[in-house]
């Protein structure tokens, strides 16, 4: 009977984990070959000219939205007054398969820096007052969302089942909740880690703390006594780096995690009021998710 | 004969599926009998304030095929820290990657790491010959820091996402140990595989791009680190700081195979970044001097 039970689990279980991993290897490369290279439709078949379509993950009551991407493009197009409508999706993606992505006058473009490239130069716009301010601002563009990004993400890996459950909030009766911000915690955490593991490498708990403290002290000093990052007005890494304070501190308040408690450091307090200056010249008191 | 057929398919279904399975439990199981085993010291008998250095080896044009590694030799380089060279293609550090040094009977792991270590540990306040800083005062470390991860981070992954040349490279650092009969076949196997994994984490890490667009965004980077320079002889001012060295291992890794080029040599080539192609040649032979190679 044991016997007998044992070994038809045990190899339905293998024949089932067979079909599944070859599955999931092949219907994408089927998908992939019948959708073939055709250019992503418009999902807005009527659109307004010069107005930005917005694709971008939902926000929440103190947030644009959950992705820092997200936050930087909505504060360019306010920052350089550019008329746009924001299109929360949760399914949608860019043609690198990404959020967020935006329509402008027929034309689709994806990734967030390539986004702000195209709006710079379809508007004319200068991201930065002179080419010397555009380098530095450059480079701690880079630096923010290439560095300090995956180190917050490590950290954020750990209480991310509580931005899950923010996400689900409405979608999932609330009995069912906590096991979603369990599940969603555990493998979207690990799916966090593992992305920014990745990209800058993989660090102990105090090596993360280390570089995420002094990432934020080099921006800080970079800060000093000016306004915006780079001078009295903000420019484009101001937006930048909103974005990431914006969906890491501001978005899900009781997903709180090392950052939050470096941020309310005295030591920090100057960087504090600088994120809430930008949030406030950026966004106004709409930085939420309009209903 | 559909039937006979279809015991083949499910024999593949079942294999698959235990396949599958293993993959996911032995390393679980590997790890829960090993536990979290320190590292061993690879150097026993060290010699005190010496850094051995395990990193990728070379070619008779870079110190090292990882840009990491160079950045991190430079910076033992710059600052005159006795250190001696560990060529290898299988020791790993702590966090799995090379490179790692063993200092004083601890080892430390990542080049940035590394790097922080170093700094601190040859901080002796009032001894001017073996004090270590970064860079000559804060504003400038702030800035310094930026481009280096601008550098690291970003520049590199636009790199990793020109596919070509791997094989090549798999060819050079394996031709001392692979019988030249197999070599061309590891090689291109070698370089399918590696540079398909390169790109996937170069996508990772900064996103996908079409071809286009990684350029466009390379010259970019390029253009600004040039703009940076200035008219300085270095990029923070008149002599180098740790961000040259991180530079040097950036744009020097590239010169590793000078047969195979590919967009960004054009772009190093052109008169537009001319001032900067000046500039790695200035950084190769202050910190360098003529050893900028894989010395044997």
């Amino acid at each position: 009977m044991f016997g007998c039970d044992c070994c038809c689990s045990v190899s339905s279980l293998v024949y089932l984990v067979g079909l599944f991993t070859i599955a999931s290897k092949v219907i994408p490369f089927l998908v992939k070959k019948y959708k073939g290279n055709k250019p992503a439709e418009l999902q807005e078949k009527n659109f307004k000219k010069d107005t930005v379509y917005l694709y971008q993950f939902p926000g929440t009551p103190t947030s644009s939205s959950l992705s820092p991407f997200c936050i930087k493009i909505e504060a360019f197009c306010r920052l350089h007054n550019i008329k746009f409508e924001r299109r929360n999706t949760l399914s949608e993606r860019g043609s690198n398969n990404l959020l967020p992505f935006i329509e402008l006058n027929g034309e689709v473009h994806s990734d967030s820096q390539i986004i702000l490239r195209r709006i710079t130069q379809i508007f004319k716009l200068k991201a930065y007052p002179d080419e010397q301010t555009a380098s530095i601002g450059h480079a701690v563009d880079r630096f923010i969302d290439n560095h300090t990004f995956n180190i917050i993400l490590m950290g954020k890996s750990t209480v991310f089942g509580k931005c899950v459950g923010v996400m689900a909030g409405d979608k999932v009766p609330s009995f069912l909740l906590p096991i979603v911000e369990f599940l969603g915690g555990k493998f979207g955490g690990n799916m966090l880690f593992t992305r920014a593991a990745t990209s800058v490498g993989k660090f102990k708990e105090a090596e993360q703390r280390e570089l995420l403290r002094n990432d934020l002290l080099q921006l800080q000093t970079i800060l000093g006594k000016k306004k915006f990052l780079l001078g009295e007005e903000p420019t484009l890494v101001d937006c930048t780096a909103f974005g990431q304070f914006g969906s890491h501190y501001y978005a899900v308040p009781s997903a709180r995690f090392y950052l939050h408690d470096v941020l309310e450091s005295s030591e920090f307090a100057p960087l504090k009021d600088y994120a809430e200056r930008a949030k406030n010249r950026l966004f106004g008191n709409e930085f939420c998710d309009k209903k | 004969m559909l039937g006979c057929d279809c015991y083949c398919l499910n024999s593949f279904v079942y294999l698959v599926g235990f396949l599958t399975i293993a993959s996911k439990v032995i390393p679980f199981l590997f790890k829960l009998v090993k536990g979290e085993k320190l590292i061993e010291l690879q150097e026993k008998n060290y010699k005190k304030d010496v850094v051995y250095f395990y990193q990728f080896p070379g070619t008779p044009t870079v110190s090292s095929f990882s840009p990491f590694c160079i950045k991190v030799e430079a910076f033992l380089r710059l600052h005159k820290i006795k250190y001696e060279r560990r060529n290898t293609l299988s020791t790993r550090g702590s966090n799995g990657q090379l490179p790692f040094i063993e200092l004083n009977g601890e080892i430390h792991s990542d080049s940035q790491i590394i790097i922080r270590r170093l700094t601190q540990i040859f901080k002796l306040k009032f001894s001017l010959t073996t004090k270590i800083q970064e860079y000559p005062d804060e504003q400038t470390a702030a800035i310094g820091h930026a481009v280096d991860r601008l550098l690291d981070n970003h520049t590199f992954n636009l790199r990793l996402m020109i596919k070509t040349g791997v094989d090549k490279m798999i060819r050079e650092m394996n031709s001392d140990t692979v019988h030249p009969v197999f070599l061309p076949i590891v090689a291109s196997l070698g370089g399918w595989y590696l540079s398909n994994k390169m790109v996937n984490r170069a996508s990772v890490s900064v996103g996908k791009f079409k071809e286009y667009e990684f350029k466009e965004l390379l010259r970019n980077d390029l253009i600004q680190l040039q703009t940076i320079l200035g008219k300085k002889n270095f990029l923070m001012g008149e002599e180098p700081t740790t961000v040259d060295c991180t530079a040097i291992g950036q744009l020097g890794s590239a010169n590793a195979i000078p047969s195979s080029r590919y967009y960004y040599h054009d772009l190093l080539d052109s008169s537009e970044l001319a001032p900067l192609k000046e500039y790695c040649e200035r950084v190769k032979t202050r910190i360098f001097g003529d050893e900028f190679c894989d010395r044997k």
